[in-house]
C-alpha cells in the first residue's frame, strides 16, 4: 500500500511537470505585445486623468451657477417686494380694481372687418346703363384691455356713384359704432358709446358682407340703425343643450329731425324733397327725454345645424327738437336653420311716427329671406358644391310717403346666387323686381357684388 | 335607480254602490264596484295615503353637455360661414370671441368652450 501511494504521488508530479512543459506557444506573450499593452494602459490612464479634470471643472461650474441662481432669486424677491410696496402706495391714492392688475400680455389688438365692390344695372322706371356703383371698406378695430374690458369700433369708408346716367359721386366716412364693453358678470355686459341697436337682428348680424344679397331689405330703412347711449345686455342658458334667453335694454339720444320740426318731409337745396325723419344723422341731443329700447330673444338648437330663434324688440322716444312727437318702433324677428344647407330668416317691422302735418303715420313692412346650399346634393361637378341659392321677398307700406306726399306700397322679389370662392370671399349676384302701388311703373336691377370678410 | 309615478285617487263610496247593486244588478255598476274595490284595496295597502302607484319608470339618461366643437357649429355658423381655427392666433381668437360674446349675446361658458376648441385647433 505504501508502495502504491508513493507510485501515485510520483505519477502526479511527473504529469504536472509534463503539463507545464506542454504550454502552447500561443499562450506566450512577446516583448512587443507586452510593450504595446503597457502603452495602451498608459494612454488610458492619461484619458482618465483628463476626464477627472473635466468632471472637477463641471462640478465647479455647477456650484457657481447654483450660487448665481440663489442671488437671482434673492434679487427677484427684493424687486417683487418693492413692486408690492409701490402698488400698495398707489392703491391708497387711487384704488385699482382687480381687473386692471393683470399683466400686459392680456392686451390684444385685432383688425377685422369687410370690404365690398358692387356693380349695378337698373331697368324699368330707372333704366340706365350699368355702373360699378360702390366700393366699401369697413374695418373693425378690437382692443382687449383685459378679460373684462373690450374697446371696439367700426368704420365705413364708401365711395358711391350717383345713379347710373347721372353725374356725381360721394365719398363718405362713417363711424358705424364705437363702444366700450364691460363684462360685468356671466349674465350682464355693460356697453357705452355709439352702438348698433338691437332692433331686430339684421344690423347686428346680417349687414355688410354677411348679407347674401347686395342691398338691405326695404323696411330696414324705417328703423334707426345706431344710437349713442348705454346698453345692458346678456344671456341666460337654459339647460345644457345650447338653448338660451337673450336680452338687452338701452337708452340713447334717439332719432332726429333734419330740420328740427316734426314735418313729415323737408326740402334740401330748396327743391329736393326728402323724408324729414333722420334715423342716423342727428344723434346729438335727447330732445328733452332719451329714447329707450330693448330686445328679448329665445334661441333653441335641437342639434347642431338645426335651430330656431325668435325675438321681440322695440324703441320709443321723441324725434323732434321740441320733444313733442314720439317715434316708436317694434320688430318681430325669426330665424330657422334646418341642416347645414337650409336657412330662413325674416323680420316684421312696425313704426309709429307723430308728425305735425299728417298726424300719426304708421309705416311698416316685412321681409323674409331663404338660402339653400347646393352642396346638399353631393354633386361632383365644378362650382356647384360652393354655390348657394338665395331668395328674398320684402315689402314696405308707407301711408304717407314723405317724398311723394301720398300713400305708397312697394314689394320686391329678389332671387340670387352666392358663390363661395373661399369661406370669406363671396361673389353674389341677384336680380330684383320691385312693384309700386298706385300704378307707378315697376323697376328692376341686376346686382353683382364681391365681398370679403377678414 | 327606479322612480315611482304616483297619482292621487279619490276613494268612491263603496257602501252607496253596494246598496245600488242590491237593488238592481247590472254589468256597468258591477264594473264600477270592482274598480272601487280595487282602489280601496290599494289604499289599504298604501296605508290610506290615497295614492296609487301607476308605473315605475327609469330615470332619464344623464344630460350630455355640448363640447366646444358642437357649440362652435351651433353658434358660429348661424350668421356667417365657418371661420377656420388656423386663421388667427390664440390671443387673437380670445379678443374676437370677446367681441362675439357681446355681439351675439353668447353665454360666457359657451364662449370659453368654443375658445378652447379654436385654440386646440389653430396649431400656433
Amino acid at each position: 500500500m505504501e508502495k502504491l501511494m508513493k507510485r501515485m504521488v510520483f505519477t502526479v508530479v511527473i504529469l504536472s511537470l509534463a503539463g507545464l512543459c506542454c504550454v502552447p506557444k500561443s499562450w506566450a506573450v512577446t516583448d512587443d505585445e507586452f510593450l504595446a499593452l503597457q502603452k495602451q494602459v498608459q494612454e488610458q490612464n492619461k484619458q482618465l486623468q483628463v476626464l477627472e479634470k473635466e468632471h472637477q471643472e463641471d462640478q465647479a461650474e455647477i456650484q457657481s451657477l447654483k450660487e448665481q441662481q440663489g442671488q437671482t432669486k434673492q434679487k427677484t424677491e427684493e424687486i417683487k417686494k418693492t413692486a408690492d410696496q409701490a402698488v400698495e402706495v398707489a392703491s391708497k391714492v387711487q384704488p385699482v380694481s382687480a381687473a386692471l392688475k393683470q399683466p400686459a400680455e392680456n392686451h390684444n389688438f385685432v383688425l377685422a372687418g369687410d370690404a365690398e365692390v358692387k356693380y349695378v344695372k337698373t331697368g324699368g322706371a330707372n333704366k340706365a346703363h350699368g355702373t360699378f356703383q360702390m366700393a366699401d371698406f369697413a374695418p373693425v378695430f378690437l382692443f382687449r384691455a383685459n378679460d373684462k374690458v373690450l374697446f371696439e369700433a367700426g368704420f365705413d369708408t364708401t365711395i358711391a356713384n350717383g345713379n347710373a346716367g347721372t353725374g356725381g359721386n360721394n365719398t363718405t366716412f362713417n363711424l358705424t359704432f364705437a363702444q366700450i364693453d364691460y363684462l360685468f358678470n356671466d349674465y350682464l355686459t355693460v356697453i357705452g358709446g355709439k352702438m348698433i341697436l338691437p332692433l331686430g337682428t339684421y344690423n347686428e348680424r346680417s349687414a355688410g358682407w354677411l348679407n347674401k344679397i347686395a342691398d338691405d331689405p326695404l323696411p330696414r330703412s324705417l328703423l334707426i340703425g345706431q344710437g349713442v347711449g348705454v346698453q345692458l345686455r346678456g344671456s341666460r342658458p337654459i339647460g345644457n343643450s345650447g338653448q338660451m334667453i337673450t336680452y338687452s335694454a338701452y337708452t340713447t339720444n334717439g332719432a332726429g329731425s333734419i330740420d328740427e320740426t316734426t314735418g313729415n318731409a323737408t326740402t334740401v337745396s330748396g327743391a329736393h324733397t326728402i323724408n324729414n325723419f333722420d334715423p342716423g344723422g342727428n344723434v346729438t341731443n335727447m330732445h328733452r327725454r332719451p329714447s329707450e329700447g330693448g330686445r328679448i330673444g329665445w334661441f333653441y338648437p335641437w342639434k347642431p345645424h338645426y335651430d330656431v330663434e325668435l325675438g321681440l324688440s322695440g324703441q320709443t322716444g321723441a324725434w323732434d327738437k321740441a320733444g313733442k312727437e314720439l317715434w316708436t318702433a317694434g320688430v318681430i324677428d325669426a330665424a330657422v336653420h334646418i341642416s347645414p344647407y337650409f336657412e330662413t330668416k325674416g323680420e316684421y317691422i312696425y313704426t309709429r311716427e307723430g308728425t305735425a302735418d299728417f298726424g300719426t303715420v304708421e309705416p311698416r313692412g316685412w321681409w323674409i329671406q331663404s338660402g339653400f346650399k347646393l352642396s346638399a346634393f353631393n354633386w361632383d361637378v365644378p362650382l356647384v358644391p360652393s354655390t348657394e341659392l338665395v331668395f328674398r321677398y320684402d315689402t314696405i307700406d308707407n301711408p304717407i310717403n314723405p317724398i311723394i306726399g301720398s300713400a305708397q306700397k312697394s314689394y320686391r322679389y329678389t332671387p340670387g346666387i352666392v358663390y363661395y370662392i373661399t369661406n370669406t370671399l363671396w361673389l353674389e349676384g341677384s336680380y330684383e323686381k320691385i312693384y309700386y302701388s298706385g300704378g307707378a311703373q315697376s323697376a328692376d336691377q341686376w346686382l353683382v357684388q364681391l365681398s370679403y370678410g377678414f | 335607480m327606479i322612480t315611482e309615478k304616483r297619482i292621487q285617487v279619490k276613494q268612491p263610496c263603496l257602501i252607496w254602490l253596494l246598496g245600488i247593486i242590491q237593488l238592481k244588478e247590472s254589468k256597468w255598476l258591477l264594473g264600477i264596484l270592482r274598480f272601487a274595490f280595487a282602489v280601496n284595496i290599494s289604499m289599504v295597502l298604501t296605508g290610506g295615503s290615497g295614492t296609487v302607484v301607476l308605473a315605475q319608470t327609469q330615470n332619464k339618461k344623464p344630460v350630455k353637455t355640448l363640447d366646444g366643437e358642437q357649440l362652435y357649429v351651433i353658434n358660429c355658423t348661424r350668421c356667417h360661414t365657418e371661420r377656420y381655427p388656423t386663421e388667427r392666433t390664440a390671443a387673437q381668437w380670445k379678443t374676437i370671441m370677446m367681441h362675439m360674446q357681446v355681439r351675439a349675446n353668447l353665454p360666457p361658458d359657451q364662449v370659453k368652450k368654443v375658445l378652447e376648441f379654436l385654440k386646440e385647433n389653430n396649431k400656433s
